[in-house]
């Protein structure tokens, strides 16, 4: 009985400390510290093209630093130089950290758009469907609502040129780029709005 | 734009000093100002923290030390009223835009973080009793983080006076002397030509000059008919993004900028605005002499180097000075033969904030100190619209005890995106030193 008990406190005590902690600890502390000078303090990104990180899911943020590290995803340049400079366990220490970190969403000015057009859209295409709770995501799905909108659209034009591979983003091959445009700033703003 | 440059706009500071407790004036007479000096003000209860440098490593040291433990007391002694950025002001020069969007006040780490700003002038520093003497009084301190800048080496200018300082501006400590150049620039008479000078390396921002040269001639391009820019390089060649500066130079401003490497200034004559060097006198319309640099003056007040020598050498680890214990050094002031082979950039002295912070923290808390780890990215706008940038990764080897690169390198070529990142980088690092 007394046994069992210690046993569940340990594994209590454990969890508690924090996935972050598990992957590396100081490691991340000091490693991820650093990202803040372009993805601002936490990860809450200020700009319009830089993406927002704090907050975002750990199993996204581990594959794309993976990805990007490996020369698979060529959707950023800087990106794919500075995750050359880390090991995986590094990387995916950062991602732990950041994703531990809480969610600021974009305060960017969006271009104007129609409201109703676009949640048609969005519900056509069932971007909440896999970007699942409005678009908080989970898992390898990443959080779309209240990121920066100039990143969003970046990444959504690379993805409809084909220029990263992915099956599920693949539809936006038929989506007109004035489309695209109405879906980021109603993304973005959903953030802000909820 | 940013929340920041709303919210921090420049306007006076009387938060500032109500947060020190103190008022920032000084004595007008020199007996009170010693007085002053021998006082122990604001004395000290609990662990403390004194940063001295409100420049890019000193606001995020302070930042960091009260993010890492908010029970630390942290001063950020600092004796100019604002803080303007040195990146970003190339494109003031070239009229993109306003000082006042790049000037920013210390409000916001007063309000959101609890750190005492301290506007008065450090003056000496004493080791043994742990206290920094400043033109307000002595500051008692257990850790002290020192970010000092660069003083500039006009000595072996011949002919040069202070007033030489704004016939022939820097420009390379933003603020007024930016504003000069600036004036300079907009009142140069169609065909009349632009001289600048390139110090020899190792100085602040090694690609700084270069972007300069990039935006001063977009300017003359689209608003000085016939003038040219003459860039005057102490170096045999362009010290930072060589390929992707010349690539630039070649494309956009092949009538426009003449480039003279290995060339020194050895002189001045302020009457008639002529300069100098081993390759002649040349005469313009407006001239930017950017001088060698050394550490900032406090470092040679302090004894943290002697004035034989030009750099702070620091312990690669924790940055903590080789000569003074529980001194901390940072950014462009440091010796990169003991800290490693880092450039002299906001953002590395924005990761070394980061490192010092840690292990003063730590060691505060009587634990050890982590490992240091820097990051650096540095854009420069090549023209209104496109950047190119280079990067790297530095982290700790246990071999050679420095601090050693990982990775990184240079963009494949310029881009508009990169130039919209580069304006989304200010805000950014802005904020992480700032807000």
């Amino acid at each position: 009985m007394k046994r069992s008990a210690f046993y569940l406190l340990c594994v209590f005590l454990f969890a508690s400390i924090g996935a972050w902690a598990a992957a590396g600890g100081d490691t991340a502390e000091r490693t991820a510290k650093t990202c803040a000078g372009c993805h601002g303090t936490y990860g809450a990104s200020p700009g319009e093209f830089i993406p927002v990180i704090g907050g975002q899911h750990a199993e996204y943020l581990k594959k794309v630093l993976l990805e990007l590290k490996g020369k698979k995803r060529p959707h950023s340049i800087e990106m794919t130089l500075m995750a050359s400079g880390y090991t995986d366990e590094q990387l995916e220490a950062i991602s732990e950290w950041y994703a531990d970190k809480k969610w600021a969403d974009s305060k960017v000015k969006v271009n104007e758009y129609n409201m109703s057009a676009t949640v048609s859209l969005i519900e056509n295409y069932s971007c909440f469907g896999c970007h699942v709770d409005n678009g908080k995501g989970e898992g390898e799905t990443p959080a779309i609502t209240g990121q920066a909108p100039g990143y969003l659209k970046n990444v959504l034009m690379k993805y409809k040129a084909g220029l990263i591979p992915s099956d599920e983003m693949a539809f936006l091959k038929d989506v007109s780029e004035v489309e695209i445009d109405a879906m980021v700033s109603y993304l973005t703003e959903l953030g802000r709005n909820r | 734009m940013s929340g920041i440059s709303r919210r921090n706009f420049v306007k006076a500071s009387a938060v500032v000093v109500a947060a020190a407790g103190v008022s920032g004036c000084t004595g007008s007479l020199g007996l009170n100002l010693n007085k002053q000096q021998d006082q122990v003000i604001l004395p000290k209860s609990g662990k403390r923290v004194v940063v001295l440098g409100g420049g890019w490593g000193g606001t995020t040291a302070a930042k960091y030390v009260k993010l890492g433990d908010p029970s630390i007391e942290v001063i950020l002694v600092e004796r100019l009223e604002n803080f303007v950025s040195c990146p970003a002001s190339n494109w003031v020069i070239a009229g993109f835009k306003s000082l006042q969007e790049i000037t920013f006040t210390y409000d916001a780490l007063a309000k959101n973080y609890g750190i005492k700003i301290l506007k008065t002038e450090a003056t000496g520093l004493d080791p043994a009793a742990k206290q920094l003497i400043t033109a307000a009084g002595r500051i008692e301190y257990d850790k002290l983080i020192v970010s000092p800048g660069v003083e500039f080496m006009y000595d072996k200018i011949e002919g040069w006076s202070k007033s030489a300082e704004d016939i022939f501006p820097h420009a390379y400590k933003a603020g007024r002397q930016t504003a000069i150049l600036r004036e300079q620039l907009v009142n140069l008479k169609n065909g009349e030509n632009v001289i600048m000078t390139v110090p020899a390396a190792p100085y602040r921002c090694p690609p700084g000059p270069y972007e300069r040269a990039c935006l001063i001639a977009f300017y003359l391009k689209n608003n000085k008919k016939g003038s040219k820019l003459i860039v005057l390089d102490a170096n045999d060649d362009i010290a930072s993004k060589g390929k992707l500066f010349h690539a630039a130079w070649d494309d956009y401003y092949k009538d426009i900028i003449e480039y003279v490497p290995e060339t020194v200034v050895k002189g001045v004559d302020v009457k008639s605005r002529v300069i100098k060097t081993d390759k002649g006198d040349f005469k313009g319309g407006a001239a930017n002499i950017i001088p060698n640099m050394k550490a900032g003056s406090f470092a040679y007040k302090a004894g943290l180097l002697p004035e034989s020598e030009r750099w702070v050498r620091v312990n690669s680890f924790t940055l903590e000075s080789q000569a003074l214990k529980n001194v901390f050094v940072l950014g462009d002031s440091t010796h990169a033969g003991t800290v490693g082979p880092v450039p002299k950039s906001g953002f590395v002295a924005n990761s070394m904030g980061k490192v010092a912070a840690a292990a003063v923290v730590n060691e505060l808390n009587g634990k050890e100190p982590l490992k240091p780890n820097l990051v650096n990215t540095c854009y420069s706008l090549v023209n209104d619209k496109e950047a190119i940038f280079i990067s790297g990764v530095y982290d700790y080897d246990e071999n050679t005890k420095m601090i050693t690169s990982r990775g990184g390198g240079l963009s494949p070529e310029r881009s508009e995106l990169y130039g919209k990142h580069a304006v989304d980088w200010t805000l950014s690092i802005w904020s992480d030193m700032l807000s």
